[in-house]
């Protein structure tokens, strides 16, 4: 047995090591078929037609992908996002520095090269003049560019794929008609690509395919007769055949479960394609062949690095004590001394954590963790007796609380500690005794609706008798804010309005409470937008005569408080020890008959509101409000009925909270945490740090379970249209250890979620790089037809930078310089064009042979 | 925009008006009602572009804008200075539809249909009603969507994969689109002149 099992091990282990390459992408056989270019891990490889050593032809960190050939095979065309967005470049296909040949910020993506090396590309940046489609960021031009940088607009319609006959009088090509993602599966619909052809001589199109689903990525046969392409006609993507002139096309590979994907076709009619993330040949009649790879490459990056999260902060709460505050950034714990810079992290995973609370005694804190295939309740405790910090604590000890097979998250302790509530399925609030474990139902599934994850709202009451929660009372999506037994026996609706009511928060010790609600402010036409007020109900008189004292009375309040305190002091002392150990919880007693008349409003204006909160005793609200650029924190006085900014902070929006003894406000604004005195409004500087070992491998595949996951959970019917949705899982795990980069990730998961035929589906991959290219415009209509010195204008948009008052500009100029630097061709001009958004720039134009010399701002493209 | 609108103007002898919805969200409703009860308040009806709209949430303000029925005039010492409703357009409009209709821009020409507000004419539009969770990853350049709730007509059709198909159906050819004709705004017009 033993030795079985070494042996066994051994075998793993070795075929780690010979592992063969997967996520094999975008192949491009080679005209005369010796050699395949194909995408791997953010690179471009060449392998032999018939398979064997792969070896990477670019090594550039950024995404490499989409090789194309030149019809004498000396060159390859490609796309790269190394100025921060796809541009082509060209290299030599035996190696070689690779030839930057695009210079516009929009992204420019290469379908074929032409005989003299001219490369045809498709790129969303401006139609013709003449085109009466309204301007569609998803409808992309054709462009051809030749070896001298000459651009040529071919087609302002959408062609994307596109390649010309042999003497160059028709082009194929694939359509595209509106949005959907590319990689969506099944789908028949009036959006789903046809194969055109295209006749330069009459302009006109001609529809080679009529199939309701997805037709696209045609390729002319040698004879030019007819053309091959894939079609989702058998149900799955395959090769098919149709004549130009014939009516029925011929499946040529019977694929199943997965698409055919990137047909090629060599001179001699060898095709080459991808399935199932392997690569493959093909000629017609014959068998399609599975090409061994490999692959012996070092990676060109660190699997694990340490990088700052600072500024990744998504959620924060302060300590029982008041002296350290633990906060979440990207899905790590992390807890943070308010004095001083010291920082400590407390989980270490690359899956997510979220839902921090301390204990009331903050010797745990409690949280949710995504692990084992749902989320699950988890707390993390200071174990030795003379530690009381987290930040400053040495060894911690996590323990499971709850973990189940339902997703449970956003937990939090009763006040007395001894219980924790927590939603189950996103929606059920339940309890769960510590001592007992038993676990009941607070608020049953139908009373809510989750969106997304973090818009369901609830909280104990501080004397731990009831919950405040934010659910809908009745059969519309609207909610309101009702008060419920902790018990789960007894549910009062204290809002019953029309307008959505939510954030409930306990204020004054639990004998009122606050929530937010559009209904005084401007309403959005549409997408449920409005501006917000903060809302407050008094659960008992006293409280909200309280509430409504002035100044004064209240000071004389407090005065008469403290005398009695005075009087009452000396047969307290004696139990005071005791008490300040052991804080008692007084039960509330509601007087909620008339509560619906002690409402007010709290916010004297309607804004933006992003969070509000109020101090215990009921005298002041502080709340993070936009009113003119980005959100800023207010203060509210009630007593001296006084309303100011108390802090300029021009962010995002965010959440805040009140730091020890309510003398600072916890802000948290662009994922970034700050501290602001509470009287002052002078920000405190925090100087927490938050770093954290990433595996990017590890968190691809957290990401990639998640997203399989909440596709289940979430899906708008519970049948994932009969889907085998866990065979599809296991199918697309297997490429997760050959991906190493974002585009590619994002194209993978976009495969996954598009064999759920349904819209709304599919990943993306924002790419941000710094300093990445930005082409400002003149906003004209360039005449592509024109090939003297310079660009000319054939028609200025109306709303042009070149339109200013007393400019000579007009239709039909022709731009010779900026800032005195000649204009070589169109791509030079973009270069120069290059961050000039908003700046004065010089631009020589000639009209009517006159020579002109004139300053404008250009703007960005999309001012348009 | 302005070319659409200088064409439905010159085939329908200023009689017809032309508004575009570029996306179903605030900023286009605010420009529809404008240009709608603004330069276009007295044209006999009104065209609606909604091509290429890649949706938000406006379809139930938008109809209901569109839906209005008139029922009173406003009459001081015999002079007629307005009717009721003095907010909602009243008199026949058409909706633009197509193959890039998306999400609510689905969920529009689905309810002015629901409401029998008019004709719609263009190209089928992919049923994409759906209303959608775009959710960021903890790697925040990353994100993917979730359709999660569907919308249900009273036949009990969910309107995912439920395509809408216009009452008269008219592609723009390619060769037409790039010499600057809107076969689909033509035949808008065409229309809205026969029901004049």
């Amino acid at each position: 047995m033993k030795l079985l099992l070494s042996v066994l091990v051994l075998c793993i282990y070795g075929s780690t090591l010979a592992q063969a390459p997967l996520w094999l992408r975008y192949p491009a056989i080679s005209p005369d078929g010796s050699t395949i270019a194909f995408n791997y891990k953010g690179d471009i490889y060449l392998v032999d037609a018939n398979g064997g050593q792969a070896n990477a032809i670019t090594t550039h960190q950024d995404h490499d992908f989409m090789a194309t050939w030149s019809p004498d095979g000396q060159t390859i065309a490609f796309a790269s996002n190394r100025y921060g967005n796809y541009d082509t470049y060209t290299m030599p296909s035996n190696g070689g520095a690779a030839e930057r040949i695009t210079f516009h910020s929009s992204g420019d993506y290469p379908c074929a090269v032409e005989n003299d090396g001219t490369v045809l590309f498709t790129s969303t940046r401006l139609d013709s003049y003449m085109n009466s489609q309204f301007p569609s960021g998803v409808l992309s031009e054709l462009y051809a560019i030749d070896t001298e940088g000459n651009l040529d607009q071919v087609l302002t319609t959408p062609a994307e794929n596109a390649s010309w006959n042999k003497d160059k009088t028709k082009l194929i090509y694939h359509d595209r008609k509106g949005y959907e993602n590319q990689w969506r599966k099944h789908h028949t619909s009036s959006v789903t690509r046809d194969i055109w052809m295209y006749d330069p001589a009459t302009k006109e199109h001609t529809q080679l395919t009529t199939f309701e689903g997805e037709d696209r990525n045609p390729v002319w046969s040698s004879d030019e007769q007819s053309f091959y392409y894939l079609s989702e006609k058998s149900g799955s993507f395959n090769i098919w055949k149709k004549s130009i002139a014939g009516k029925t096309p011929v499946q040529i590979t019977f694929f199943e479960n997965h698409p055919v994907r990137f047909l090629t076709m060599s001179d001699k009619g060898v095709m080459s394609f991808s399935f199932d993330g392997e690569l493959y040949t093909l000629e017609e009649g014959g068998r399609a062949k599975k090409l061994e790879i490999q692959i012996n490459n070092d990676d060109n990056f660190n699997a694990t690095q340490l990088v700052d999260v600072k500024g990744e902060v998504s959620e924060m709460v302060l300590s029982p004590n008041g002296k350290e505050i633990a906060f979440v950034a990207h899905g790590e714990i992390f807890v943070t001394s308010l004095d001083y810079s010291d920082t400590k992290r407390i989980t270490n995973t690359p899956e997510q954590e979220r839902n921090i609370t301390f204990s009331p005694d903050g010797r745990a804190i409690l949280f949710a963790a995504e692990r084992n295939e749902s989320w699950n309740l988890y707390q993390v405790k200071l174990t030795r007796e003379d530690e009381k910090l987290f930040y400053a604590s040495s060894v911690l000890a996590e323990e499971e609380l709850l973990v189940t097979d339902k997703e449970t998250f956003q937990p939090a302790f009763s006040p007395d500690g001894k219980e924790v509530s927590f939603l189950e399925e996103r929606v059920i609030l339940k309890v769960l005794n510590l001592a007992s474990k038993e676990v009941r139902t607070v608020l049953e599934k139908k009373y809510n609706y989750s969106y997304s994850d973090g818009d369901q709202y609830y909280e104990w009451s501080p004397d731990g008798k009831w919950f405040l929660v934010q659910y809908l009372p009745f059969n519309r999506w609207n909610s309101d804010v009702g008060l419920v037994s902790s018990d789960g026996k007894e549910i009062i609706n204290l809002t019953e309005s029309g307008y959505d009511c939510y954030s409930p928060k306990w204020i004054m010790g639990g004998e009122a409470i606050m929530w937010m609600s559009g209904r005084n402010g401007m309403k959005s036409h549409g997408s449920w937008g409005f501006q917000d007020d903060a809302y407050a109900m008094f659960l008992t008189k006293g409280a909200y005569d309280t509430f409504n004292m002035s100044e004064s009375e209240a000071a004389l309040m407090k005065e008469a408080e403290k005398d009695k305190s005075k009087d009452k002091g000396e047969e307290d002392n004696k139990s005071k020890k005791d008490k300040d150990e052991k804080e008692e919880i007084k039960p509330l007693v509601f007087d909620l008959a008339n509560a619906s008349d002690r409402k007010k409003r709290l916010t004297i204006h309607s804004s933006s509101l992003s969070d509000a909160i109020a101090k215990k005793d009921g005298s002041k609200m502080f709340y993070l409000s936009a009113f003119e650029k980005g959100y800023d924190l207010w203060v509210q006085d009630f007593k001296k009925q006084e309303t100011k900014l108390l802090a300029k902070l021009g962010s995002g929006p965010g959440s805040i909270k009140f730091g020890k003894d309510e003398s600072s406000i916890i802000v948290i604004t662009n994922r970034s945490i700050q501290v602001i005195n509470a009287e002052s409004g002078k920000p405190k500087g925090v100087s927490y740090s938050a770093k954290m070992e990433l595996n990017q491998q590890a968190e691809f595949e957290y990401i990639y379970n998640h997203a399989w996951r909440q596709a289940l959970k979430k899906f708008y019917v519970e049948d994932m249209h009969g889907v085998d949705w866990e065979f599809y899982k296991k199918e697309y795990a297997k490429f997760l250890l050959h991906i190493n980069n974002g585009p590619d990730f994002a194209e993978m998961l976009s495969e996954l979620l598009g064999e759920l035929n349904a819209s709304h589906t599919g990943s993306g991959y924002r790419f941000r790089k710094e300093g990445g290219d930005a082409t400002a415009s003149l906003g004209f209509y360039p005449d592509f037809e024109y090939d003297g010195k310079g660009i000319k204008a054939i028609e200025i948009i109306h709303k042009s930078p070149l339109l200013i008052d007393g400019s000579n500009a007009k239709d039909g100029m022709i731009i010779t310089k900026i800032n005195n630097e000649e204009i070589q061709n169109m791509p030079h001009y973009f270069q120069l064009m290059n961050h000039q958004n908003g700046k004065n720039v010089l631009v020589t134009f000639t009209v009517d042979g006159k020579e002109y010399s004139e300053v404008f701002q250009p703007f960005s493209m999309g001012a348009m | 925009m302005k070319k659409r609108n200088a064409q439905v103007e010159e085939l329908s002898g200023g009689t017809i008006g032309y508004v575009h919805v570029r996306g179903m969200n605030d900023a286009s409703f605010r420009q529809v009602y404008s240009d709608a009860l603004g330069k276009h308040a007295d044209k006999d009806a009104l065209i609606v572009d909604t091509r290429f709209n890649g949706g938000g949430w406006l379809h139930d303000d938008l109809a209901t804008f569109l839906g209005g029925k008139m029922y009173a005039t406003f009459l001081p010492r015999g002079q007629q200075i307005g009717h009721e409703p003095l907010s909602k357009w009243f008199r026949p409009s058409a909706v633009l539809i197509g193959e890039g209709n998306y999400s609510d821009a689905h969920g529009f020409p689905f309810a002015y249909r629901a409401l029998q507000l008019g004709l719609t004419i263009g190209m089928p539009v992919p049923g994409t009603m759906t209303a959608v969770w775009w959710e960021t990853q903890i790697n925040r350049s990353i994100y993917f969507g979730i359709p999660q709730v569907g919308v249900q007509d009273m036949e009990g059709n969910l309107q995912e994969n439920y395509q809408f198909e216009p009452d008269i159906k008219v592609k723009n050819e390619y060769k037409a689109v790039a010499e600057g004709r809107d076969q689909q705004l033509e035949t808008a017009v065409e229309e809205l002149m026969k029901e004049k």
